[in-house]
């Protein structure tokens, strides 16, 4: 489909030691829709994030595709095929259709806003990448964050700053690693509708790996990983009516 | 503890029927099985006798042909019945294996078909596992659903916002505790195989050589 990020039959394999090897990933398919939200449950240790990078396009897999509106990230020729697909598929080097997002402090302190707008200053002028930024940050409704640093934001700041930089890419598909885990009851209920909404009203695919059921109460489609093994709910169920006993009736 | 054993006496059948098909017994020595296999789940003595007679009611078990299978004679003590199943008996008792995946699974129950599974079928009872978490991850993708559906019709009050967030919440903490028990029975399950397959594979390659 248009514009949605595919996994399949992905295999992926850490060595341990010179024998050994930790299989990570085994014959994972899925796919990410434009305007769902897909959320993998896991415990700690299972590849949410492994699995994040292969969709993002970070780690190659030992077997399987990844693919983005059909194309096959990894066929393409060249000396660094991720940008290369990038830079074809948008024409700008800062735009890149599949972002990966984690709340993690920023290697330079500087105030969130300035944070974001820094690595979009590649594609744009200052004031306008100053502008993507505050735009983004309105629109997590984090505004009030752009001048603080990232030492001084509550984890629900946090999530909120990490989702910002994420959409201020324009990107297609939002991956989104493990945010919610820090996070409280209510927190995660707003953060999660947040990631709702955004999905509905950009048309943005997110992908969002959680560790507690709690939060993937506003994901479209629920996915589980342990194993290797990936467990997800096809994409077109047939619905079970809430009322089975009440039918349409011809013109009624 | 009522409880316990209602629940017990509820599968008592089946774990019979599965103890039957490895090795037709008679009710004495079942309730011996049972005890040593599924010690936790605190049968009576006598359980096994009492469910045999149901079994029979319902043609799942027949008495077994002493005559005809000399090695199946119980010796010395006083004669004593011994049960096989019937070809009913086999798939009633597949049918029980598969049937709880579609619901979700209850522990017991689970627990009484790991203790029945021959080791030689460690694959298929993985495969159940697998279908048990994936029944899991659909029922809580429905439940997730209905809970925005009701969310969104509601015109609800602050309070009953909190309400409603802490039901959910509580909701989705049982399917989380339901679908990492799973996951972790299942990687548990693989690993066991996985090491059982290592203990094999060496004596399967020395075969043809002798």
């Amino acid at each position: 489909m248009e514009g949605s990020l595919g996994l399949r039959g992905v295999w992926l394999s850490y060595p341990r030691g010179r024998r050994h090897v930790v299989r990570v990933l085994v014959d994972v398919s899925l796919e990410v829709h434009p305007g769902e939200v897909v959320a993998v449950l896991a415990q700690r240790a299972q590849g949410k994030t492994s699995l994040l990078r292969v969709a993002a396009g970070m780690e190659r897999p030992d077997r399987g595709s990844v693919s983005f509106a059909g194309d096959d990230i990894w066929r393409s020729h060249g000396v660094d095929r991720r940008r290369a697909f990038n830079r074809r598929r948008r024409g700008r080097p800062s735009s890149v259709p599949i972002v990966l997002v984690r709340p993690a402090a920023p290697e330079v302190d500087v105030p969130v806003g300035e944070g974001i707008a820094l690595p979009l200053t590649a594609a744009h002028r200052g004031s306008v990448a100053r502008e993507l930024a505050e735009r983004a940050l309105e629109e997590v409704g984090a505004g009030e964050c752009a001048q603080r640093r990232w030492g001084d934001l509550s984890d629900g700041e946090r999530a909120r700053v990490a989702i910002a930089q994420g959409i201020s890419r324009d990107p297609k598909v939002l991956l989104v690693d493990d945010l919610m885990t820090t996070l409280g009851l209510g927190d995660t209920e707003e953060v999660t509708m947040l990631l709702h909404s955004l999905a509905a009203e950009r048309g943005l695919g997110v992908l969002v790996s959680v560790g507690d059921a709690r939060a993937t109460r506003w994901s479209d489609r629920v996915a589980t990983l342990a194993g290797g093994a990936l467990m997800l709910e096809p994409p077109s169920r047939p619905q079970v009516p809430a009322y089975p006993n009440v039918v349409d009736f011809p013109g009624g | 503890m009522a409880s316990t054993v209602q629940q017990s006496e509820m599968s008592a059948g089946e774990i019979v029927l599965g103890l039957l098909i490895e090795q037709p017994d008679t009710c004495y020595h079942l309730d011996k099985r049972i005890a040593e296999r599924l010690g936790s789940a605190q049968f009576s003595r006598g359980a096994a006798s009492r469910a045999v007679e149901r079994l029979l009611e319902r043609k799942l078990v027949r008495p077994a042909d002493v005559e005809a299978r000399p090695e199946l004679r119980v010796v010395g003590g006083r004669k004593k019945t011994v049960y096989e199943t019937t070809p009913s008996g086999v798939d009633h008792f597949e049918r029980w294996l598969r049937a709880s995946t579609q619901t979700p699974p209850v522990r017991e129950e689970l627990h009484a078909k790991i203790a029945l599974w021959g080791s030689a079928e460690l694959p298929r009872l993985i495969e159940i596992v697998r279908e048990a978490e994936l029944a899991c991850t659909l029922q809580l993708g429905d439940a997730n659903r209905e809970m925005r559906a009701e969310r969104q019709m509601s015109e609800a009050s602050d309070w009953e916002r909190t309400m409603q967030l802490i039901v959910s919440a509580g909701e989705a903490t049982w399917w989380d505790a339901r679908i990492k028990w799973l996951q972790s029975v299942r990687m548990y399950l693989e690993r066991e195989h996985a090491r059982r397959q290592a203990q094999a594979g060496p004596q399967r390659r020395r075969a043809p050589a002798r």
